[in-house]
């Protein structure tokens, strides 16, 4: 079963996941593996499973959390601080010589942050060991969703993360379809795809302001959450959420979202865009900020690759990653345009993010250019089945599995692009001092609350 | 040079709220109340309710605010007996409501004109965060009302705790508490911080804020918009009037 | 000239005491004795300061020692003195765990210290004054050898003497060249000498005397030796050493190098630029120390470099015929060294008792000791306030001195000298700007805060010592004093200084009393005495009104760490604090971080660039021709006889042609 996957990895797949699920007591072990096209690789987990960390260093998080999480015993793990349970810190510190002090950096930071916490050695103010010891806002996500009615179910989605639920709701939803052999109408995939870029511009735009804050630009961050606020605001006259919460459902969206936001947008997309670019090009050209973010927090190509990174970390490495490119799940595919760069720095993905705003823009204009006709909500019948489907959500490549049996739902396994980028972080930090620390956490722009869920 | 060109153009974005009032847009799901309808339909919204926050009663139902987590899924599906209205100053304080206000009342004199907010995430899901960020911004701009954000907790008076509380977070959340000096006063941010929303029933999580600090103002909504947070710290420095749940 | 023949007996008495006497008595009676010889020192110059000089002989003409007590050696007895009290008050008290450690007394040694010192001060003959040299170094290695704390003793002594010796060698070169140019031994003869020599011997006599001497106080480049003797002498004895001994170098730069005749500009020069060298050099590698004692001996290196600079200005003033700058330099050289040598005697001493209570002086392993030993404490932020020259203390009237003598540039109207003061002026100043970042180091992280690790928790249960305690406050109300009452003691060491300078330069010092100006008139003055009243009645008279109308007394939590609970690794370590000093200062303090993955341990050290690769390479022909002449030692009576004969028949034949030329 094992040596399926080892083919597969030996073939130039990448390992994209590992997750468990519970049949009947009996475990299963699911290998995502990805070549261009997504394989599902099942495994049952008898007694102890050899490791793969060892051949796709992306497995060790995921191997992690399922020995802590499922009980499943794996052998030949090297790191053997524990990544979920609670533990007090004494027990995640490594050096114990006398000069090294470790500072905790978390649960509580400063400023509206969300609560992680760092063990950093360091010996003066550069970073020797640093161990992102996260979990500390598991909320039991994937629990919630068993048991719940299908219609309410997407709800439970959009709590994962909140500021990006059309990406999570999208995903969801996409994966329950594809289990049960919906069929989405095209108004309601061109509402959804509206609702996801919009999503994506308006994260992107966030991750540029705290850039610019941590760098002290007052004037260009509070722009730049200008920016940010009047798409907030375009989405709440659309849908009556500022975060679009409450739109999609399984089959279409609740209500004709792309008429609404077609109105709203023909009014106030023009102004919306125009500020986001003169805040962007405001930003890019103050030479006090790139000084702060040019060689912060590299990235090399082959240890994006090898950790199996996603979104605009991995593209500002220059790996190609782009959900978009790959399928057409959402309206308009994204076929050759992936922005790509080279250096891995966080000026890098700042440009990633720029070039995605723009294009963002475009996307939701051809789509409500192309006004397809027609229902928002597709009907459907409760079947059991079970499927994997993926979006590019701002941070990148989101990953839902949902299984249906005896017509509730199952299992609910939910794989964040943010959740496979953290361990791109301690990587990145050598070689930089503590005030980098702020910038290359807001370059990764990921959110804690889908990581822990 | 930009920046100030910038600037120019764009003109005065900022809100006059509190001082004048200021709406959200209609179709802004805020808040729901009950109508008088048949006990089916109250019964139909009440099943549509995730988070539980419906209680059928004799002639309406009552939608409770703490746990309402705006998706508007009961006037979706029962119509005749729910009404949504785009208000969004939903502040409300924990019960018993009269000695939480004298309590408010005094700490607003010792606050004085300005007061340093400290958040702590308990366990959220990311958005009220950056709705709470968003009362900094040039639309609301919440220095000009004296709101200021500090970084430690031994120069905070108002505690701003988004999101329900894991287990995990509960002692470094106690801990910030600890550490923040007399007068202070306490806030729940977003409905999971409120009444725990859709995870109440969760075991990763202890509960609510209030089943961990003593609360004085709630702000639900998931998440609240900047105009409701910036309502519910008009209300927490005794500028607003203050309602209690059962209003 | 009585009291200093008892202090020397006093002193020899104390080594025989140490030596002979069982255990703990003759350790009582060494540092008794010890503390009797300081005192009757203290008497004799005080002799020397208010009578013209006294000369005794003993012994018939051919073979005499002829002592000398004079102005300018009476503050140096002062001194030396002063510091033997001090030293002895704190030796009183209990055993030390390095002496218990190895069972060996260090009393003995340092009777045998102070002896060598003060006889060097007082010796009017050049070859005592050789002889009195070579004893020091031979106290120095004994005292390190013998009774010397840990595993690196032996290297230590090893070094130590190696580098005295070849100072000395270099002091002995020059000092009987100028002998026999001079045509006799006592000092003022030789030190006459200079005026009748070429420029070139004169230049070269001067370098190999300031060599010679500068080993003593620790003068770049022959250095290297300080932190590793200090650190493994017992620690009582290195107070000695370091607050005393080490001004028998500037004795000696005072006695020879300052009144040279006609000593050339480029010398002066030369002095000043490598006095500032050293003592940027000095803190620099000091900030980066872990050690209190290693740092504490690059601090001296510092002072050392400092005082230097002073002198350097004292020969420029020689150079340029200017009196009233030679005094003020002088002068200032003086105060210096006097803050100097009891702060670094109270730190070196508080030192030894952090490293009883604790059994360790590295500041990563310390901490939290503030409660346990407050007096302790109190000692090092004094000390550590005094070596980074902040008001009032002594070594900010001292460095106050130095800077303003540096200040009088423009007096001399000679360009290279300009550029000189003024440099090493900046240069100094920047020295004194990361000697306080090395003091809060010491004292913020090694007394201050929590304590880092077991070890430190043990001074909780270290017994109290009334002698211990009574030495620390002594050195305090010194440190203190010397600060404030700086006018009297320039008032006092006036004597001195003047004969130096042939004209009344300390008493211009002197404004109104308590006010100190540098000699010239209307250039700058302070009074230190008037600038303690004043911050301390400001410190106080805030004190006060916040007590007076203080809010009722707060809540006391834990201390805030990102909502975790508080733990005392989380604490800055020494390393990590001086860590952007070390930085910025990377060209000049070459540190070497090791991390080890695997092992996970990280391990920084400090190497200075005149380090064992520079000594290494100098001795390495030295090693190579000792190598050669060992093959000769074969043992055998007949060997040595034969050589004993050749030499005398080459001297026979030779003889008569040297005579000739």
């Amino acid at each position: 079963m094992l040596s399926s996957v080892e083919r597969a990895l030996d073939d130039g797949a990448r390992l994209a996941w590992i997750f468990a699920d519970r049949i009947d007591g009996a475990t299963l072990l699911h290998y995502i593996v990805d070549n261009g096209e997504m394989r599902d690789i099942t495994a049952h987990a008898d007694g102890v499973v050899p490791t793969m960390a060892v051949r796709a260093a992306s497995a060790d998080w995921y191997e992690r959390e399922i020995s802590e999480r499922f009980s499943v015993a794996f052998a030949g793990v090297l790191e053997r601080r524990p990544l979920t349970r609670e533990v007090p810190a004494e027990q995640l510190i490594r050096h114990q010589s006398p000069e090294v002090s470790t500072v905790l950096y978390g649960p509580v930071r400063s400023g509206i942050v969300e609560s992680a916490r760092w063990i950093v050695e360091t010996a003066g103010e550069d970073f020797i060991d640093v161990y992102p010891s996260m979990f500390f806002k598991h909320r039991g996500l994937e629990e919630r969703f068993v048991g719940t009615p299908l219609d309410l179910a997407p709800f439970v989605a959009e709590h994962v993360s909140g500021v990006t639920a059309s990406s999570h709701v999208s995903a969801f939803c996409r994966a329950v379809e594809c289990a049960m052999g919906i069929t989405v109408p095209e108004r309601a995939r061109a509402a959804r795809a509206v609702l996801v870029e919009l999503e994506r511009i308006h994260q992107h735009l966030d991750s540029l302001a705290k850039l610019a804050d941590d760098g002290s630009l007052s004037v260009g961050a509070a722009a730049t959450f200008a920016a940010k606020e009047r798409i907030h605001r375009l989405l709440c006259d659309a849908t009556g959420n500022r975060f679009a919460r409450g739109t999609i459902c399984i089959g279409g969206t609740r209500f004709d979202a792309l008429g609404r936001l077609h109105d709203v947008c023909a009014r106030d997309l023009d102004a919306a865009e125009r500020h986001a670019r003169a805040a962007i090009d405001g930003l890019a050209a103050t030479q006090s900020l790139l000084d702060r973010l040019i060689g912060t927090g590299r990235l090399p190509k082959t240890t994006v690759e090898a950790l199996g990174g996603v979104g605009p970390v991995a593209r500002g490495s220059g790996v190609s990653c782009d959900v978009r490119t790959r399928d057409g799940y959402l309206f308009t595919p994204l076929r050759g345009e992936e922005a790509l760069e080279r250096n891995g720095d966080a000026v890098s993905r700042a440009l990633v993010r720029i070039a995605e705003i723009q294009r963002s823009f475009q996307l939701v204009r051809n789509a409500l250019d192309a006004n397809p006709q027609g229902d928002h909500l597709a009907r459907y019948d409760l079947v059991d089945g079970e499927a994997i489907a993926r979006v590019e959500s701002p941070p990148g490549e989101l990953l839902y599995f949902v299984r249906i049996a005896n017509g509730e739902i199952a299992r609910v396994a939910i794989r964040s692009a943010s959740y496979a980028n953290w361990p791109l972080f301690v990587p990145s930090l050598p070689g930089n001092i503590f005030t980098d620390f702020s910038f290359i956490e807001h370059s990764f722009g990921a959110s804690q609350a889908e990581v822990d869920r | 040079m930009s920046w100030i060109t910038l600037g120019l153009r764009g003109g005065i974005l900022t809100t006059r709220y509190p001082a004048k009032p200021d709406e959200m847009p209609g179709s802004y799901r805020g808040a729901f109340a009950g109508t008088d309808a048949s006990a089916e339909d109250q019964e139909r919204g009440a099943a549509s309710c995730l988070s539980g926050a419906i209680v059928p009663g004799t002639c309406r139902a009552t939608v409770d605010v703490t746990r309402c987590f705006q998706c508007g899924q009961c006037a979706r599906t029962a119509p005749q007996a729910f009404r949504a209205s785009p208000a969004f100053e939903l502040a409300i304080a924990q019960d018993p409501i009269d000695s939480v206000r004298d309590r408010l009342r005094a700490r607003a004199r010792a606050f004085g004109r300005s007061v340093h907010l400290r958040h702590v995430d308990a366990g959220s899901d990311g958005s009220e965060e950056q709705e709470l960020s968003a009362i900094f911004n040039p639309f609301y701009d919440a220095n000009r009302l004296g709101i200021f954000l500090t970084a430690t907790p031994r120069h905070a008076d108002i505690l701003v705790v988004t999101g329900v509380v894991t287990k995990p977070m509960r002692a470094p959340l106690l801990r910030t508490y600890e550490a923040m000096p007399e007068p202070k006063t306490v806030i729940a941010l977003g409905t999971s911080a409120c009444s725990g929303g859709i995870f109440a029933e969760s075991n990763a999580v202890v509960g609510p804020v209030s089943s961990v600090l003593p609360v004085d103002v709630l702000i639900p909504g998931a998440p609240p918009s900047p105009l409701s947070i910036l309502h519910g710290l008009w209300v927490a420095l005794d500028r607003a009037p203050l309602q209690g749940a059962s209003a | 000239m009585t009291p200093l023949l008892v202090a020397f007996g006093l002193c020899l008495l104390g080594t025989l005491a140490s030596v002979l006497a069982p255990g703990g008595f003759g350790r009582a009676c060494g540092f008794a004795l010890l503390g009797l010889a300081g005192a009757s020192s203290i008497v004799a110059a005080a002799n020397g300061l208010s009578g013209a000089a006294q000369r005794l002989s003993i012994g018939p003409t051919e073979m005499h020692v002829v002592l000398r007590l004079d102005a300018t050696a009476a503050f140096f007895l002062a001194v030396l003195g002063a510091v033997a009290f001090l030293v002895a008050v704190f030796g009183l008290g209990p055993r030390t765990a390095d002496e218990r450690r190895t069972g060996r007394t260090a009393s003995a040694s340092a009777c045998a210290i102070l002896f060598a010192s003060l006889l060097t001060c007082a010796a009017d003959d050049v070859l005592l004054f050789i002889f009195s040299w070579e004893l020091l170094a031979l106290t120095f290695y004994w005292a390190i050898a013998y009774a010397g704390t840990d595993a690196d003793a032996p290297r230590a002594a090893y070094i130590t003497i190696v580098v005295t010796h070849i100072a000395g060698a270099c002091i002995v070169a020059a000092l009987l060249f100028l002998a026999h140019a001079g045509g006799g031994f006592d000092i003022n003869s030789v030190v006459a000498a200079g005026s009748g020599l070429a420029p070139g011997a004169a230049g070269t006599v001067l370098v190999l005397l300031l060599l010679g001497f500068g080993a003593k106080f620790g003068m770049m480049p022959v250095q290297g030796w300080m932190p590793y003797g200090y650190r493994s002498a017992p620690s009582v004895v290195t107070a000695l050493m370091a607050g005393g001994a080490l001004n028998v170098g500037f004795y000696g730069v005072t006695r020879f190098v300052v009144p040279f005749p006609h000593a050339p500009l480029w010398f002066a020069i030369l002095t000043i630029a490598v006095g500032a060298l050293t003592a940027f050099f000095g803190i620099a590698w000091a900030a980066a120390q872990r050690d209190i004692r290693r740092l504490a001996a690059f601090s001296s290196i510092e002072n050392g470099g400092i005082i230097l600079a002073a002198l350097g200005v004292a020969i420029a003033g020689g150079v340029l015929h200017d009196a009233m700058l030679i005094g003020f330099a002088v002068a200032a050289a003086f105060v210096q060294i006097a803050a100097h040598a009891v702060a670094k005697t109270t730190l070196f001493l508080s030192s030894s008792s952090v490293g009883d209570a604790c059994g360790t002086t590295m500041f990563d392993k310390l901490g939290g000791l503030a409660r346990p030993m407050p007096i302790t404490t109190l000692a090092t932020l004094l000390c550590g306030m005094s070596l980074a020259a902040l008001p009032p203390l002594a070594g900010f009237v001292g460095e106050w001195l130095v800077l303003e003598s540096l200040m009088q540039a423009f007096r001399t109207g000679n360009i290279a000298c300009e550029v000189a003061f003024a440099l090493a002026g900046a240069i100094i100043g920047v020295a004194a700007g990361v000697a306080v970042v090395a003091f809060t180091k010491l004292i913020g992280i090694g007394m201050l805060g929590a304590a880092r690790s077991t070890a430190a928790t043990q001074a909780a249960l270290h017994p109290r010592s009334a002698w211990r305690g009574a030495g620390l406050v002594l050195g305090c109300l010194s440190i203190i004093g010397v600060g404030i009452f700086a006018a009297a003691m320039l008032k006092a060491v006036a004597p001195g200084v003047d004969a130096l300078a042939n004209a009344r330069a300390a008493e211009a010092m002197i404004g109104t009393f308590p006010l100190v100006t540098p000699t010239f008139d209307g250039f700058s003055s302070i009074s230190p005495g008037g600038l303690s009243i004043v911050l301390v009645g400001f410190t106080l008279m805030f004190w006060i009104i916040s007590r007076l109308f203080a809010r009722p007394p707060g809540r006391s939590a834990e201390a805030w760490t990102s909502g975790e609970s508080y733990r005392p690794w989380t604490q800055y370590t020494g390393t990590g604090y001086a860590n952007p000093t070390r930085v910025i200062l990377d060209a000049g303090v070459r540190t070497v971080r090791e991390i080890d993955s695997d092992k996970h341990w990280y391990e920084s050290r400090v190497r200075p660039f005149f380090d064992l690769p520079f000594y290494r390479s100098i001795a390495a022909p030295f090693l190579r021709v000792a190598e050669v002449v060992r093959s000769t030692q074969s043992g055998l009576i007949a060997a040595y006889l034969s050589y004993i004969l050749a030499f005398t028949i080459i001297m026979l034949i030779l003889f008569p042609s040297i005579r000739h030329w």
